[in-house]
């Protein structure tokens, strides 16, 4: 008989506060940033001190600026990602578990192929293919990405449908447009939330990791998986702030949303079992 | 003569973070060698803790706070967890467990788990483990080339008789079966019931029966003992019971009855709901839902005392006519 | 599934806008250049024609020549791979067994505080980039402490012998105790770090099982019989409550293979993934298709072993 502390509230609310305060910090850069992100001094990869709280790089950049704006960046990307590969992987995972039979068989195949390879290694192809830049980098994502929405949705919908009260809908004569807006989609609805959040997790990561390995945003925007590539080449000197700044920002990022996303499963396991 | 087993006011309580939960709140009953016990009592009534309590299986939080637990005199509290392990569990007592269906563990093949039991308290090899645990499936009806079959190749009935080969294998002087036969269907029911009324007379074998089913165990026990709410109501031979009942609890367990084969007579239900456990009324706990209730019942509990050679009851209507 | 990737390695490649030999060569190559490629590489053929093609040089071994130094693909493909299954064999190792370890742990202490700070680890470990941790480690145990090598698979003076060019196994074949020691010290960073992406979601399924396990009927009847704790965790809870484990490792292992590129490139380790990624950045299209290609029959080996481990283990699956 052990009594568990709920730890979703707690989860969820952590995760909210780093949510909110990464929009704010994305939205007033302009104002947060003491320095621009492509300001360049004469303090080359100068320790943190006063005047730069996170030390400058190599170009004499101050990197808590660029950090901010590369926070921006990232969560942009983000969000974009997350917007196409969500938007298609639910629609389409709908479609194809909704009417199952041979069209669902038809769409799992390929979605379960490209689900089992290495979604960066997809990403990273598909983003060299169409040349680098930001926009192709969050297309690119967004495509690697489309089976993980399209199974989990599925699954769900596969899930919802076989609930009785679905086949009372239908031996009402109630039509499937019907069927599906008003009963299957809010079913859904709590755990698409969380499976967005959770994506704008997987979204972030994969685009600083293939800004790590140089594909994305050219220089000189700021992007935090290009600046730690940049920044490692100064570790043998002994300057460990250009890599591990920028590091760290994308952890508080993603923590963030792993934190809200798995706030939000709880919050869902728990509407359920007292329902 | 010595009881085989005697249970002498045991308490068990849970200190759970809602509140102090008495499941069982000073327990009296005893047991003679090749007896069956009919122990009764609703979900929720202590039945099981007491058979956990029996062998000491209480884990945290729950903690047996009081009262003695004597096996052929030795009282079991007080021996050390190593002595139960090695002497005890199992090797004297043993337990078949409600829902048997699950007693088995899926990864390993049916013999090995009897095996299993023999080897960790008999000083025999392997291979004459293997010989006997292959008898005991043919003494429970089972073929002993299924010996080699993984669990989940038994069918339910077949689990279950499994089980109890199982919790016959060090031959243990009492076997406490925890609702054998509840999920099953009434024919297997009757196999069961069959299987170890013939297994207690081989092996000399005491059994505690758990159940909620009272017709079914009134005709293979010797004795039955009324639980409710932590506390025994009744406890006697089970001719007496069924003739006499004296806690007004019994008497409606009894008459709740539809018998095919009697008149047609009204059922009783019983009002109220099962009381909290965690917020035992005042005085006596069947007092809510008792249609003879009277002003002490609310007050105080009732003692648990013999009216009758050999039968006792615990309601105030009684405890003025003590013999 | 193999197939399927494959065929869309080609529609990528080709038919994705973006011109793969204007993107290997520039934008400021000349057209005659660019042209002369083209023919080269097959690619101004009709896309039936070229898909045809492709398939039957996969087939048949020949993976085309990289555009550095006109290497032979599979050549450098083979020579490089066993680093990566080594590291990605480590990684698996270590990860699966810490994360088991912890998540017992965890189970046995659930809701307790310890209980709660492996929760909160775990969530902290999947959220940190897998390149940061290790310039971190880099940083800690390389550069600060001193105490291991930060880059490379082993120092060139101390290189064993090549047998199956897993360089630690290697040097244990060949009896070789100093290049043993060199090369475990390289190599333990990079595993430690690729492993921490197995060990959290492994850490979290076996918590999850265990504590669903302990509370099984035959956990209670194996201690009814007498076993002491150890035997009836170690025997009976354990084994049922691992099956799950070996899934979710499986499942992982892809992900596991996009982390080695990242791992492979922060510690300079000569491997497919760092091969991957370096000839990204060259714009080595012959190299990349290649290296893509083999990532793939990698999964799909490894779905099929997991598989088959799978069922050699839970007597209840039937052929």
């Amino acid at each position: 008989m052990r009594i568990p502390i709920p730890k979703g509230p707690l989860t969820l609310l952590v995760g909210i506060v780093i949510v909110v305060s990464i929009v704010f910090l994305v939205a007033f850069a302009d104002f947060l940033s003491p320095y621009g992100s492509n300001e360049f001094t004469n303090e080359i990869l100068t320790p943190p001190n006063v005047a730069h709280p996170m030390g400058t790089d190599a170009l004499g950049r101050d990197i808590l600026s660029r950090i901010i704006y590369g926070a921006r960046v990232s969560v942009g990307i983000g969000l974009a990602a997350v917007a196409i590969s969500g938007t298609i992987g639910v629609v389409v995972g709908a479609i194809s578990a909704y009417y199952g039979g041979k069209l669902d068989r038809a769409i799992s195949i390929p979605m379960d192929s490209i689900y089992s390879f290495p979604s960066i290694i997809t990403a990273l192809l598909i983003a060299y293919s169409l040349g680098g830049g930001g926009p192709n980098t969050a297309l690119a994502i967004a495509i690697a990405w489309i089976p993980s929405y399209f199974r989990v949705v599925r699954s769900i919908i596969f899930s919802v449908k076989e609930l009785t009260f679905i086949e009372a809908e239908k031996a009402i004569g109630a039509g499937t447009i019907y069927i599906i807006t008003r009963h299957i989609l809010p079913a859904c609805l709590p755990s698409i939330a969380s499976l967005l959040t959770l994506g704008m997790r997987d979204a972030i990561l994969a685009a600083a990791g293939l800004g790590f390995l140089g594909i994305g945003i050219p220089p000189p925007t700021p992007e935090l998986g290009a600046d730690l590539s940049e920044g490692r080449r100064a570790l043998l000197s002994g300057a460990w702030w250009p890599s591990v700044f920028p590091g760290l920002m994308i952890f508080i990022i993603v923590l963030g949303f792993n934190m809200l996303g798995e706030g939000l499963n709880e919050l869902v396991k728990l509407r359920r079992t007292t329902r | 003569m010595m009881s085989l087993l005697d249970v002498q006011n045991l308490r068990t309580y849970y200190f759970t973070r809602r509140g102090l939960l008495k499941a069982l709140d000073g327990v009296n009953l005893s047991l003679e060698p090749e007896e069956i016990l009919g122990l009764v009592g609703e979900s929720g009534s202590g039945k099981s803790t007491l058979a956990m309590s029996i062998i000491r299986l209480i884990s945290p939080p729950g903690r047996i706070i009081d009262g003695r637990v004597l096996f052929c005199g030795d009282n079991l509290l007080e021996k050390s967890e190593s002595y139960m392990r090695k002497e005890i569990r199992w090797k004297q007592i043993s337990m078949v467990f409600q829902g048997s269906m699950n007693a088995l563990n899926p990864l390993f093949r049916v013999r090995e788990q009897i095996t299993e039991a023999i080897v960790l308290h008999e000083n025999i090899g392997k291979a004459e483990a293997l010989e006997k645990a292959l008898e005991l499936l043919k003494m429970v009806g089972i073929d002993p080339s299924r010996g080699k079959d993984y669990p989940h190749e038994f069918s339910g009935g077949m689990k279950q008789r499994a089980v109890i080969a199982m919790s016959l294998a060090c031959n243990p002087r009492l076997l406490i079966a925890d609702e054998p036969t509840t999920a099953l269907d009434v024919l297997l029911q009757a196999q069961i019931c069959e299987l170890i009324k013939s297994l207690k007379e081989e092996l000399k074998l005491s059994v505690i029966w758990i159940t909620h089913d009272l017709p079914l165990i009134s005709g293979i026990s010797q004795k039955i003992a009324v639980m409710y709410a932590g506390r025994l109501a009744e406890l006697s031979s089970a001719a007496a019971l069924i003739e006499e009942p004296l806690h007004p609890y019994t008497q409606i367990l009894i008459n709740s009855v539809l018998s095919i084969k009697g008149p047609k007579k009204r059922i009783d239900t019983i009002g109220g709901i099962f009381p909290d456990l965690l917020n035992l009324p005042v005085g006596c706990r069947f007092h809510p839902r008792c249609s003879r209730v009277m002003e002490v019942c609310r007050r105080e509990e009732p003692e648990f005392v013999e009216v009758e050679k050999g039968h006792y009851v615990a309601c105030h209507l009684y405890t003025n006519s003590k013999k | 599934m193999v197939l399927i990737v494959v065929t869309m390695v080609f529609i990528v490649m080709r038919l994705l806008p973006g011109d793969p030999v204007r993107v290997m060569l520039g934008p400021d190559a000349p057209d005659e250049t660019i042209e002369a490629l083209r023919h080269n590489l097959g690619l101004d053929q009709p896309i039936l024609t070229q898909f045809f093609f492709y398939l039957r040089e996969l087939v048949s071994g020949n993976w085309g020549r990289s555009l550095i130094q006109g290497r032979s693909v599979i050549q450098e493909i083979t020579y490089r791979f066993p680093l990566t299954l080594e590291l990605t064999l480590l990684s698996m190792g270590i990860g699966t067994l810490t994360g088991v370890f912890v998540g017992t742990i965890a189970a046995t202490n659930q809701g307790k505080a310890l209980d709660h700070l492996i929760r909160l680890g775990s969530f902290a470990g999947y959220s940190m980039p897998i390149f940061w941790v290790g310039v971190l480690f880099q940083l800690v145990f390389g550069l600060s402490l001193g105490l291991l090598p930060i880059s490379g698979a082993v120092d060139y003076y101390a290189e064993p012998t090549r047998v199956t060019g897993l360089l630690i196994l290697d040097s244990l074949l060949t009896l070789n105790g100093k290049a043993f020691l060199n090369t475990v010290s390289h190599m333990i960073m990079p595993s430690m770090v690729l492993g921490i992406y197995i060990m959290v979601p492994v850490a979290r399924i076996m918590r999850g099982e265990m504590i669903k396990v302990l509370d099984e009927d035959y956990i209670l009847t194996a201690r009814a019989k007498g076993l002491p704790e150890r035997v009836v965790m170690y025997k009976h809870a354990f084994r049922n409550a691992v099956l799950p484990v070996i899934t979710v490792a499986g499942l992982h292992f892809s992900g596991l293979l996009g982390g080695a590129v990242l791992t492979e490139t922060v510690f300079s380790l000569p491997g497919m993934g760092r091969l991957l990624a370096s000839s990204v950045m060259l714009r080595d299209f012959p190299m990349v298709q290649g290296c893509v290609l083999f990532f793939a029959l990698l999964v799909g080996a490894a779905n099929t072993l997991v598989d088959m481990t799978y069922r050699f283990v839970d007597p209840r699956i039937k052929y």
